[in-house]
């Protein structure tokens, strides 16, 4: 854990806890945990102990915070950044990226995203069993195959956030 | 070390689950490597099923307020939109396929006088009268099945009149016991290109009271159809008159219109819709 890229993850993780609760703090909220663990004194090497620690910590911490008053988003949730990414523009932007992917990439995300509607009952169910073909099918394992397409569809993000900052004629 | 479902990953994501539970979860998100990713895949997932209206009744519910509360969550969900038809566009060919959008027709619309309703229900489309409408699939689905599509619920088209907001006849609806939602297609006759829309589901007799407040719709098109598009679920129609109101977002100049709706359900069997 004493690595920069163990912070990192310990980070990550903490900020995807915190984002379950108070997703606009999520960032500071980490910051501040981790801080707190460090001045404990109590850092522990064991991975499983140390998720106890900061677990408390992060519950001190959500204790201490005051959730925010409105749930529900309304029409104030929504600005000109977010519009900008909206369809047609992102859609367009979206084709734009997915054509500079390479010709494996874009069969996996398509095989990894494809939805099971057309297979009727339970369509989470038919997800995962699409995804454990392809997995096999690809020689890997389900996780190997899940890491790949998260990175592929983050970079995909990446890409049309990119392309509709820089306007919609790029796209 | 405990393990999670993506089920589990789903229900933490929705706030659907005990305390406990979320205890043991979020330990588990920060002892385990692994379940970050688990977190992240079950999220986008979650993202693309509202996207694809797969979600049940009672998770499309709970989707705005656990996963649509901040810009960057919008953000994700607009690229979830964006993602749908890419799968099926593949498949065609027709990736590069350009993009067009329709005009709407306002002039016809003056033909409107009232509100004609209409139910989809697989490949046809009929025009029935309000009373006859049936809100229930003719498949009992159960709650274990949360992520059964929607696709085969009917659909309630809400047209405009030739004035936004005039004065309509209430929409009747009938739903069957046990039906979890009805979708609903909003007319937009706005003027201007909006793009992104707010629908509220209030008590028509007090308007202040609203059972679903649900900002950043996008507008969608049909050929010269423009709606917006909801999932009502079965529970919020129950009981009185609910108003189904819907405005434009900034930066777009304002447009709001509203229908009525008055639903009751019923045990009795579907009423047998001819083939067209």
């Amino acid at each position: 854990m004493n690595s920069d890229a163990g912070y990192a993850a310990l980070r990550d993780r903490l900020q995807a806890l915190f984002s379950l609760h108070r997703p606009v703090e999520a960032a500071a909220l980490a910051d501040e945990a981790l801080t707190r663990w460090h001045a404990s004194a109590a850092e522990a090497a064991d991975a499983s102990l140390a998720a106890d620690q900061l677990h408390r910590i992060a519950r001190d911490l959500l204790a201490a915070v005051p959730a925010p008053a409105a749930p529900l988003p309304t029409a104030d949730s929504s600005d000109d950044e977010d519009d900008a990414l909206f369809d047609p523009a992102t859609r367009k932007a979206l084709r734009a990226c997915f054509a500079t992917l390479g010709t494996d990439a874009a069969k996996l995300i398509l095989g990894y995203y494809e939805f099971g509607s057309d297979g009727g009952g339970n369509a989470v169910a038919a997800r995962l069993r699409r995804r454990q073909q392809l997995a096999a099918r690809l020689g890997m394992s389900t996780e190997a195959l899940r890491d790949r397409a998260l990175a592929i569809r983050a970079e995909l993000e990446a890409c049309v956030c990119a392309r509709c900052a820089a306007g919609g004629d790029r796209a | 070390m405990s393990t999670a479902k993506d089920a589990d990953w789903r229900g933490l994501l929705l706030r659907r689950l005990p305390a406990d539970e979320v205890t043991r979860l979020e330990r588990l998100l920060l002892a385990d490597p692994q379940a970050l990713a688990a977190l992240r895949d079950a999220e986008i997932d979650l993202h693309d099923d509202y996207a694809r209206l797969q979600l049940s009744a009672a998770e499309h519910a709970a989707f705005p307020a656990a996963l649509l509360s901040t810009s960057e969550a919008q953000s994700r969900q607009r690229f979830s939109q964006a993602m749908k038809p890419l799968p099926q566009e593949a498949r065609r060919g027709q990736r590069y396929q350009p993009l067009v959008r329709p005009r709407s027709r306002y002039g016809r619309r003056t033909a409107f006088t009232g509100v004609l309703v209409a139910i989809a229900l697989g490949l046809g489309i009929w025009t029935l009268r309000p009373e006859l409408i049936t809100g229930a699939s003719r498949h009992e689905r159960s709650a274990a099945a949360p992520a059964a599509s929607l696709a085969a619920e009917p659909t309630l088209l809400l047209l405009a009149t030739a004035v936004p907001g005039g004065a309509r006849q209430p929409v009747n609806v009938v739903l069957r016991a046990g039906a979890r939602g009805l979708r609903v297609q909003a007319e937009v006759t706005h003027t201007e290109e909006a793009r992104l829309y707010r629908i509220r589901l209030l008590d028509a007799a007090d308007a202040t009271k609203a059972l679903l407040d649900i900002g950043g719709l996008p507008l969608q098109t049909a050929k010269d159809f423009r709606y917006v598009e909801i999932v009502l679920p079965a529970e919020f129609l129950a009981g009185s008159t609910r108003r189904l109101q819907i405005d434009s977002l900034p930066p777009a100049g304002p447009f709001s219109d509203h229908w009525l709706i008055r639903a009751e359900t019923t045990d009795q069997p579907p009423i047998e819709v001819p083939s067209p």
